[in-house]
């Protein structure tokens, strides 16, 4: 397939060209797959996703302000897209899950960065109940503040603060047991 | 953005392993979408005169349905009582034709009839439904004024306007009663000789 400059497509995706929008679909579905991948609890989910989120792409081109990057803003609907679906959810906040047989084992930094990939650490992600993957996606990889995190799930600061505490302890206990179990 | 975050070795190690993708999907396939993600795309993007048909289709079938359900509802609803039992008043017809024989003693008042419906008659309470006078014809002048009309009786059809009023046989149109049977016309028979 031709290889299209980013202001090559959004002219053809605004003249509606097919061929245009299968160019910027080919060229963004991978990253933008991985972004949903860690906001979505399993794979089908993430597609539904991804697919919701191409055709607002698609739809709300002339929205998009050439001063700032493509990639920054297709990316910015994967995630607002991903927080509706999460706000859909009523009971996104519920806390699961108990880990304590494994406190005890936990281990280092060294040993995670050592022996996990990027698909064990999305699978650990995608264990986290809703509000615990949420909080943290945004806060420690989207590098939202908790203030703009509360505002986005229509929570409180404190609450944003707690639910990233118990995210990274799940996390932490989640991560052992795929090393013990590995 | 907020600047004093609290760094965590778990956010580090989350974050640079993502970012330390590359652009190409992985040998195991993972983090690639499924083709069905791309046509369900292309389906939604699809010019809306495919995809308006369902709603079309759809709307064209709540008419008919609507319409249906109007003339079943119409169809029994019940007529109003006073309808078929309320009289119709008749407003007789005035005969200007020259052969006419010598007119009954209220025949002069038909004119004043024709303008006037007849205050004896029975009137519905509802509106009083009026024959509109019909064109002077073929009524036979002969014909009482007093006689009731063929329409006014239970079950008769109502006339439609200006359509003639014929008598039904021959003796209707000679002004004689006709016999019930046989034997009734047998007398008269034998009353003339």
């Amino acid at each position: 397939m031709h290889q299209y400059s980013d202001t090559e497509l959004i002219e053809g995706v605004l003249k509606g060209s097919p061929a245009h929008q299968g160019a910027l679909y080919k060229q963004y579905s991978v990253p933008m797959f991985r972004v949903l991948l860690r906001f979505a609890r399993n794979r089908q989910e993430a597609e539904d996703m991804l697919q919701e989120a191409f055709v607002r792409v698609f739809r709300d081109m002339a929205q998009f302000r050439s001063e700032g990057a493509l990639g920054a803003w297709i990316r910015r609907i994967m995630v607002n897209t991903a927080l509706s679906h999460l706000r859909r959810q009523k009971d996104f906040l519920r806390d699961t899950g108990d880990f304590s047989p494994f406190e005890n084992r936990l281990r280092t930094d060294e040993d995670f960065a050592a022996n996990l990939d990027a698909e064990t650490l999305m699978k650990s992600l995608q264990k986290l109940p809703p509000g615990y993957r949420a909080v943290f996606n945004l806060y420690a990889i989207e590098g939202y503040s908790h203030e703009e995190i509360a505002e986005q799930l229509g929570i409180t600061t404190g609450t944003s603060k707690s639910q990233l505490f118990k995210a990274r302890d799940f996390l932490k206990k989640t991560l052992d047991r795929s090393f013990i179990n590995g | 953005m907020n600047t004093q975050r609290d760094a965590n070795p778990i956010d580090d190690l989350f974050r640079q392993s993502f970012e330390a993708l590359p652009d190409a999907p992985s040998a195991s396939g993972w983090d690639a979408p499924s083709e069905h993600v791309w046509q369900g795309i292309q389906t939604k993007m699809k010019p809306h005169g495919s995809a308006g048909f369902p709603k079309a289709w759809l709307l064209g079938a709540a008419a008919i349905a609507c319409l249906t359900a109007g003339i079943w509802w119409f169809a029994r609803t019940p007529a109003p009582a006073n309808d078929n039992s309320a009289p119709v008043e008749h407003v007789p017809t005035s005969t200007s034709t020259p052969n006419s024989t010598t007119p009954p003693p209220h025949q002069a008042q038909s004119d004043q009839a024709q303008s006037q419906p007849d205050a004896t008659l029975p009137k519905a309470k509802s509106a009083p439904k009026v024959v509109a006078p019909q064109p002077a014809v073929s009524a036979p002048a002969t014909t009482p004024l007093t006689s009731e009309p063929q329409h006014n009786k239970p079950g008769s059809a109502m006339p439609l306007p200006n359509t003639k009023d014929v008598p039904r046989n021959t003796h209707e149109a000679n002004g004689q009663q006709k016999p019930h049977n046989t034997r009734e016309a047998n007398k008269e028979k034998e009353k003339q000789n």
